[in-house]
C-alpha cells in the first residue's frame, strides 16, 4: 500500500472511531444503559447496525470472488430475509419489548424457566465465542497474506481497537460506529463499480459488460428449479434463507442486542424492515462488482492462480518449470479469449446476431479451457506443496484490487474489509459480555448486583471474551479447514436454539420441563448425527429445530411438564 | 401482544400495510432479477 492508502486507511479509522465514542459520550451513566445501548436509538442507526453486523469482512471478500466463479445467484440466499424480518416484527419484537429485556435469553425464564434460559445462552456462548475469533483471523489470513502485513499484528491490532471502543462506549458506541463504517462499507463498493466500469475498454459500456458476463453464464441471478441438490435457487433460498435469518435474527444476541437498543418498539421494527429492505440490494451490489471483475479479465489477463503467496512458493518448488509450461498457455489461452471478447463486443454493436453468437460460443469454449488449465495449476499446486488450499475465490477480489486499483481506493477498500471484521466482531464481543452479564452472572450469581459493579462486570466480560477470541483467533492457524468447522459448530447448536424459541413463541402448552427434555434429547441426536452419518452440516439446523418442537408437543400432549398457567 | 398492538408506524397508517410494502417489495426485486437473469442470458 502507498502513503496515501495508508492516510486514508488511518483517517477513516480514527474518525469513525472517534465519532462512535463522541457520540455515546456521557451515555453510559448506569450499567443498565451501557448494557442496553441507552435505549434511544433511531430507525436508521439500527437498520444499519444489523446491516454491519451481519456484514462480516468475509462478505466484502468472499462474495465478489464467488461471483466471479459462479455467478450472481448466491444472491438468491437473502430472498428468505425480509419475510423473517416481518415474522420478527410482529411475533418476536413484541414479546421482547413487553418483557422490557437485555439478552433474548431473557425470554426464555419468562416463557419457560432459569435452566432453559441458562441453556439458551450457554448455546449461544459457546458458539459465538468460538465464532468471534474467526471473523478477526479470516480477514487476517488474508490481509496479511495478500499485503505483507505480520498476521499475529493485523489479528492483535483488529481485535485490540474493537476491545477498546466496545468496552470504553457499550453497546451505543458500536452501534454509533456501526453506522458510519457500513455507510464506509456501502460507499467504498460502489465507488469500487464505478472505477471497475471505467476502466473497462472504452468501447465496452455496462450493457456491454452485462451482455458478456450472461454470454459465459454469471448473470444467473433467479432460477425456478426445483433441484434439492442446488444449494442456490429461489425455493433454497425463500425457505432455507427464512429458517437461517429467523434463527440469526430472532435469537442470535449479537443481532438482538442491536435492534433492542431502540428508541421504542416502531423504531426497532422500522429498522429491521430496513435492513430486510436493503439486504437484497446491497448483497447484488457487492456480486456485482464481482461480475465487473470479472468481465475486467476478458479484457486484461488474470493470473493464473489468485494467492500470489502461495504461487510464489510453486515458483520456487520442483514444480516451477511445469508450473512455467502451464503459465505460457494461460497466456495465450488469456490473447484468444481477449479476442473473442472484443469481437463478441464488436458484434454486438453492429447487432450482427449470428456473429456475436459465433464470438459467444468461441468465448465459452476459451472460457472453458481456461478452466482446466486453472485445474491443472492447482494439481501442481497440490504436488509441490502438499496439503496448501488451491480455492482462491477469497483472493480474487483483494489481488485485483491491488493490482489494479488507483492508489488511495486501495485503502479505501482495505479499510471497508477491516471495519466489517471490526463491526462484526464489536456485535459479537457485546452480545457475549452482555449474555454472561445478564443470563449467567447477575441471574445466577449476583441477583442485587449494585448498578456500579454492573457496570464494572460488563465491561469485564466484555473484554473477556475480547480476549478469548484475540487467542482463540492466534491459535486458529493449528486447525485444519477452521471456518468449516466453525460453521459445523453453529448449526450444530443453532436448530435447537431456534427450537426452544418457537417453542416458547407458537406451542402455547408446552411448558418448560418437556422443552427442557426436548431440548437436551434434539442436542444429543444432532451430535449423534454429526459423529455417525453423512448428512450435510446446514441439515443440522432444520433437524435440530424440529426435532425440539415435535419431542416438546409429544411431551407435553402426554402431560410432561404440561404448562400450568 | 399482537402485531397490531403498540406503536402505529409513521407512514402508512398500520403495520399490516407496512409488512405488505415489503414483501410487495421483496416480490418486485426477484421480478427485478428474473428479468435481468432471463435478459442477459
Amino acid at each position: 500500500m502507498h502513503a496515501l492508502d495508508w492516510a486514508v486507511l488511518l483517517a477513516t479509522t480514527l474518525l469513525i472511531i472517534g465519532y462512535g465514542l463522541y457520540k455515546s459520550r456521557g451515555a453510559a451513566l448506569s450499567g443498565e444503559q451501557h448494557l442496553r445501548g441507552g435505549g434511544d436509538l433511531p430507525w436508521h442507526t439500527i437498520g444499519l447496525s444489523v446491516m454491519a453486523t451481519q456484514a462480516s469482512a468475509i462478505t466484502f471478500l468472499s462474495v465478489p470472488g464467488q461471483a466471479y466463479e459462479d455467478g450472481l445467484r448466491f444472491v438468491q440466499f437473502y430472498f428468505g430475509l425480509p419475510l423473517a424480518m416481518v415474522v420478527i416484527c410482529a411475533f418476536i419484537l413484541p414479546r421482547y419489548y413487553g418483557l422490557r429485556v437485555i439478552t433474548a435469553y431473557e425470554y426464555l425464564e419468562s416463557r419457560f424457566d432459569t435452566k432453559t434460559r441458562v441453556l439458551g445462552a450457554l448455546l449461544f456462548l459457546v458458539q459465538r465465542g468460538l465464532a468471534a475469533g474467526i471473523t478477526i483471523y479470516a480477514p487476517a489470513i488474508i490481509l496479511s497474506a495478500v499485503l505483507g502485513w505480520p498476521l499475529e499484528a493485523t489479528v492483535v491490532g483488529i481485535g485490540s481497537v474493537v476491545i477498546l471502543y466496545t468496552v470504553t462506549g457499550g453497546s451505543r458506541a458500536v452501534s454509533q460506529t456501526q453506522k458510519q463504517q457500513m455507510i464506509v462499507m456501502m460507499g467504498g463498493m460502489v465507488v469500487a463499480a464505478v472505477v471497475i466500469a471505467r476502466s473497462l475498454p472504452e468501447e465496452v459500456a455496462l450493457p456491454d459488460a452485462v451482455a458478456v458476463a450472461g454470454a459465459l453464464g454469471r448473470m444467473n441471478a433467479v432460477s425456478f428449479e426445483f433441484d434439492l441438490n442446488d444449494r442456490y435457487n429461489f425455493w433454497s433460498g425463500i425457505t432455507g434463507g427464512f429458517f437461517l435469518a429467523l434463527a440469526y435474527f430472532g435469537t442470535d444476541q449479537s443481532q438482538v442486542g442491536r435492534y433492542l437498543g431502540g428508541r421504542s418498539m416502531a423504531e426497532s421494527r422500522l429498522g429491521l424492515l430496513f435492513n430486510g429492505l436493503f439486504k437484497i440490494p446491497m448483497q447484488f451490489l457487492i456480486l456485482f462488482v464481482g461480475i465487473l471483475v470479472f468481465v475486467f479479465y476478458q479484457f486484461a489477463a488474470p493470473p493464473l492462480l489468485f494467492n500470489a503467496p502461495l504461487e510464489r512458493q510453486v515458483q520456487q518448488s520442483a514444480e516451477a518449470p511445469a508450473f512455467s509450461a502451464l503459465q505460457t498457455r494461460w497466456d495465450a489461452t488469456q490473447a484468444e479469449k481477449q479476442a473473442a471478447a472484443r469481437r463478441f463486443v464488436a458484434a454486438r454493436h453492429a447487432d450482427d446476431g449470428a456473429a456475436q453468437a459465433r464470438a459467444a460460443e468461441e468465448l465459452r469454449t476459451l472460457h472453458a479451457r481456461a478452466g482446466t488449465l486453472r485445474e491443472e495449476a492447482k494439481a501442481t499446486v497440490r504436488r509441490a506443496v502438499p496439503g496448501a488450499e488451491t480455492k482462491d475465490a477469497d483472493f480474487v477480489f483483494i489481488r485485483f484490487v491491488t493490482r489494479w486499483l488507483p492508489e488511495g481506493l486501495v485503502g479505501l477498500l482495505v479499510a471497508v474489509i477491516l471495519f466489517a471484521a471490526m463491526s462484526s466482531t464489536a456485535s459479537e464481543l457485546t452480545a457475549l459480555g452482555q449474555t454472561t452479564t445478564v443470563d449467567l452472572w447477575r441471574r445466577l450469581l449476583r441477583p442485587e448486583v449494585d448498578d456500579r459493579t454492573l457496570l464494572l462486570a460488563s465491561k469485564g466480560f466484555t473484554v473477556f471474551w475480547g480476549l478469548v477470541a484475540l487467542a482463540f483467533a492466534s491459535f486458529a492457524s493449528l486447525l485444519d479447514n477452521l471456518i468449516q468447522a466453525v460453521n459445523i459448530l453453529g448449526s450444530i447448536f443453532y436448530g435447537t436454539t431456534l427450537g426452544v424459541f418457537l417453542a416458547g413463541f407458537f406451542l402455547r402448552r408446552v411448558g418448560a420441563n418437556a422443552v427442557f427434555a426436548a431440548a437436551v434429547v434434539s442436542q444429543a441426536v444432532v451430535v449423534a448425527l454429526f459423529f455417525g452419518s453423512s448428512i450435510g452440516f446446514l441439515w443440522y439446523n432444520v433437524i435440530g429445530c424440529g426435532l425440539v418442537m415435535a419431542l416438546a408437543s409429544v411431551l407435553a400432549a402426554a402431560g410432561f411438564g404440561r404448562r400450568t398457567a | 401482544m399482537t402485531e397490531n398492538e403498540g406503536e402505529k408506524p409513521p407512514i402508512l397508517g398500520s403495520w399490516r400495510r407496512v409488512y405488505a410494502v415489503e414483501i410487495g417489495a421483496l416480490v418486485v426485486v426477484v421480478a427485478l432479477l428474473r428479468w435481468l437473469t432471463t435478459a442477459a442470458s
